[in-house]
């Protein structure tokens, strides 16, 4: 058996798929491109895969992955070629190939936010600290400062590219307007969001 | 204001997938380069609609042709309604994101009365006039198809066109007079004359309807194009139809999320309450190696895991074990779930379910429907106590720990005995599983005991019996539950309420068209959801529109009197419905079409598997 790490784009009307819906499309996808794969033991079998985090409702992607098994000698490029011509192409699978690194290395990610206000202006006022705002989490309301938990923010292309750390202590692309809106003098009231790029721990490129 | 305003703010409904389309398999067509378009509406949400097969099988067989658009539209979730007010958009189809009202023809799929009014607030939501006479030259037509349209006098003032009957020919014929219409810069008034004279289709309006009391005294037709009585279409040979190879596969979860060939159509059984039964005769089946191959082809190109036989009852397939044998042999290595519903308990077979559903043992459902053997031959369902025995007897030593009984209360000549026996029935079911010797030892058995209220129908031979009322129903279910006594039984009774207006829509005639555009004004919708529903909203719109509901639901007609469906032709006669309404007085059961031919008049709509030369 080989592992394969399956590379897709989510975007336009896609975004308004779950991920949850999305693992089923993708389960069924696998099947229509009558690919052998690993399932899993047990009563209700099913393709075993792993999905990087799941994105919000509402957001595109240029970087979404997820990893399965391959149970026979299907070349990647074999794979990657046949799952993309049984998706429609706001689901577009780019490549397949063997995974060095596993999902869950994902350390921070690059979103790019676009919105009807200026861009520079918004960068600017990310870069002053005190930029409290409220978050829910499991364990209830927390405050954080936006300003502290972004990596990274600036102004390109006319959008707003911003770099967050991803997992437990992650914020949200909606909690960076939050702090524009509240802190910055800004009303933005509905924004596109793209996932760019995945970092690892050391900052190197994860995809 | 467009699709492209209200996307924006999409992610604020719940489950947006539901219209966004673009899922695979739609279609997705160039209005530039189509001539006729089609909005194909059905009135209920999308994990309702999308789980239909006909709206699958009619969807591809309209967009197979290529000079028409069909697009798909279901009716919105009240958040997404909302959504639609506050940025001024109108009703819009999932593939293209068109207006409704930009379509030539707008379909509705009529399954259940109850999505009458849904039907009704879709049209106001696209912002097209309620009643056809308001509907101006350059607005859609509007057309009506599936079971209910068999009566649809309670709407047939807000229709352009009824089909009557199947509808994968006469759909072609609809586009297609359609397409001439529009080249022929034909009227709104011409285009309808022309339809009147298509076989099949019914144009309420060429037809006038007096009244004599709570009766309908004529039906007459006002036009020379009209014909006085107007029959039902059906395919011959279903081998021949159009079947889908491939269909639209939702991202998110419907009701029936898998696929789905159709095995036959029609039944052979005659049960004297079901509808179905009776309109979709004469009984015909598909040929085993066509199925296969379709149920191959479509699982291929949708990718589900689950394939599903459809037909009102599967065990009547006279191919059936080997259907099922040839399936499993390509299904079973890809890991494809048979799943057979609708059997019948009485040529059930353990060894059938064993073969298909090995890996889930939920559990077994039977539908005796009444609980003594009496009552049973006054509804024909030839079910006997010892097959019902023999099936849980087969089930629990196969292990299984639950089993689901369907029932009917407010029978025809139904006694307190006969709803006595239905506690009873369910007593001896639990007392079966303790006997058991192959049960699953340590554990306990549960029997849930699902019994709706019966609702007469036109086109049955039930059509002329009145409705328990609602004392007396209540009176019943009290009576029921008093005798159920085990803790393994769970009782639950359907909702009386919504079978009452079930009642006055099913059997309605034109006098009910201001009450449904009232119930609409005041916001009537989705109300085959029961939190949608309420019966103290109906009494208030029927007592303000001088109704008494109880005229339509709980009067006895006599077998000549003038039905306000009477000018449909569904094939099967009168003559016949009202000798099997003889037979059940007597509780006298008849013979199924396998057995004997009853001449019950669908012979003439031709390709009928068990119909006797006369």
């Amino acid at each position: 058996m080989r592992n394969v790490r399956v590379r897709y784009e989510k975007t336009g009307d896609a975004r308004f798929v779950s991920h949850l819906d999305l693992v089923r499309t993708f389960a069924r996808a696998v099947r229509r491109a009558d690919l052998r794969v690993y399932y899993t033991e047990g009563f209700n079998p099913h393709i075993k895969m792993n999905f990087l985090p799941p994105l919000s409702l509402g957001y595109e992607s240029l970087c979404e992955a997820f990893d399965m098994r391959l149970t026979d000698e299907t070349p990647y490029g074999e794979v990657a070629r046949r799952l993309r011509a049984v998706l429609p192409d706001l689901l577009r699978v780019t490549d397949a190939y063997e995974p060095q690194t596993d999902l869950s290395d994902v350390a921070s990610v690059l979103y790019s936010l676009r919105f009807d206000a200026d861009a520079g202006k918004a960068a600017e006022t990310l870069s002053r600290g005190g930029l409290v705002i409220e978050k829910k989490t499991k364990r209830g309301q927390i405050t954080v400062d936006v300003h502290e938990a972004l990596i990274s923010a600036k102004s390109a292309d006319g959008a707003l590219d911003i770099t967050l750390p991803m997992g437990e202590s992650c914020l949200n692309p909606r909690h960076v307007v939050e702090a524009l809106n509240t802190y910055g003098g800004f009303a933005i009231e509905d924004f596109r969001c793209v996932r760019r790029q995945l970092f690892a721990v050391d900052g190197s490129v994860f995809m | 204001m467009a699709y492209s305003d209200i996307e924006k703010r999409l992610t604020e409904v719940k489950k947006p997938s539901r219209y966004c389309g673009g899922e695979v398999n739609s279609v997705i067509k160039d209005p530039a380069s189509t001539e006729v378009s089609y909005a194909f509406c059905f009135p209920d949400l999308y994990e309702v609609g999308m789980s239909h097969i006909g709206m699958k099988i009619l969807y591809s067989a309209a967009n197979r042709l290529d000079f028409v658009r069909c697009e798909r539209v279901f009716a919105p979730d009240r958040d997404m309604i909302e959504l639609m007010r506050e940025t001024d958009t109108a009703l819009f189809s999932l593939e293209n994101k068109l207006p409704v009202a930009s379509f030539d023809l707008v379909g509705f799929s009529l399954q259940y009365e109850l999505s009458y009014t849904t039907m009704l607030q879709m049209l106001k939501l696209a912002g097209i006039p309620l009643y056809s006479r308001d509907r101006g030259e350059d607005e859609p037509l509007v057309i009506v198809g599936g079971p209910c349209s068999y009566n649809s006098e309670p709407v047939a003032d807000f229709v352009d066109l009824v089909v009557l009957g199947e509808g994968e020919e006469v759909g072609d014929e609809t586009l297609e007079l359609i397409r001439a219409c529009k080249r022929e810069g034909c009227s709104r008034a011409e285009t309808l004359r022309r339809f009147a004279g298509l076989k099949g289709i019914y144009v309420p309006s060429f037809y006038d309807v007096e009244y004599d009391g709570v009766k309908v005294r004529s039906i007459t037709p006002n036009r020379p194009e009209a014909p006085a009585r107007i029959r039902k279409r059906i395919i011959e040979n279903l081998d021949n139809a159009f079947y889908p190879e491939s269909y639209v596969v939702p991202y998110g979860e419907i009701v029936h999320d898998r696929a789905s060939v159709e095995v036959q159509r029609g039944c052979i059984r005659g049960c004297r309450f079901c509808q179905a039964g009776f309109i979709y005769r004469p009984f015909r089946t598909k040929s085993a190696a066509k199925l296969n191959a379709t149920a191959k082809t479509l699982c291929e190109n949708t990718g589900y895991d689950e394939l599903s036989l459809l037909s009102l009852s599967t065990s009547d397939y006279p191919e059936l074990s080997g259907l099922v044998d040839g399936l499993n042999e390509w299904a079973e290595p890809k890991g494809i779930n048979l799943a057979l519903p609708s059997l019948r308990v009485d040529n059930f077979s353990i060894e059938l379910m064993k073969r298909v559903q090995k890996l889930r043992k939920s559990g077994l459902t039977l539908a005796p429907e009444a609980g003594s053997e009496r009552m049973r031959n006054v509804i024909n369902k030839n079910v006997h106590e010892a097959d019902i025995m023999r099936a849980v007897n087969a089930a629990f030593g196969g292990g299984f720990t639950s089993v689901k009984l369907y029932f009917m209360l407010g029978l025809p000549f139904e006694t307190d005995k006969d709803i006595i026996a239905i506690a009873e029935t369910a007593q001896k079911v639990v007392d079966a599983y303790y006997a058991s010797e192959g049960r699953q030892k340590g554990r306990s058995v549960s029997v849930s005991l699902s019994v709706a209220a019966f609702v007469p129908k036109p086109f049955t031979p039930f059509q002329y019996v009145p409705q328990d009322t609602a004392e007396e129903h209540a009176r019943k279910q009290k009576l029921l539950r008093e005798h159920v006594r085990s803790n393994k039984i769970k009782l639950s009774t359907h909702d009386a309420d919504t079978s009452y207006i079930e009642a006055v829509l099913a059997r309605g005639d034109r006098r009910l068209v201001p009450a449904l555009a009232l119930a609409v004004e005041r916001g009537a919708y989705l109300e085959g959801w029961s939190e949608n529903f309420s019966l103290d909203f109906w009494k208030e719109i029927f007592a303000e529109c001088g109704i008494n509901g109880d005229d339509y639901a709980c009067r006895e007609r006599s077998a000549d009197e003038l039905l306000p469906w009477s000018h449909i032709d569904i094939g099967v006669t009168d003559r016949f419905f009202a000798s099997e309404y003889e037979k059940a007085k007597q509780a006298a059961a008849s013979p199924n079409c396998a057995e004997k031919c009853l001449g019950c008049g669908a012979a003439a709509l031709g390709g009928g598997r068990y119909c006797a030369k006369r």
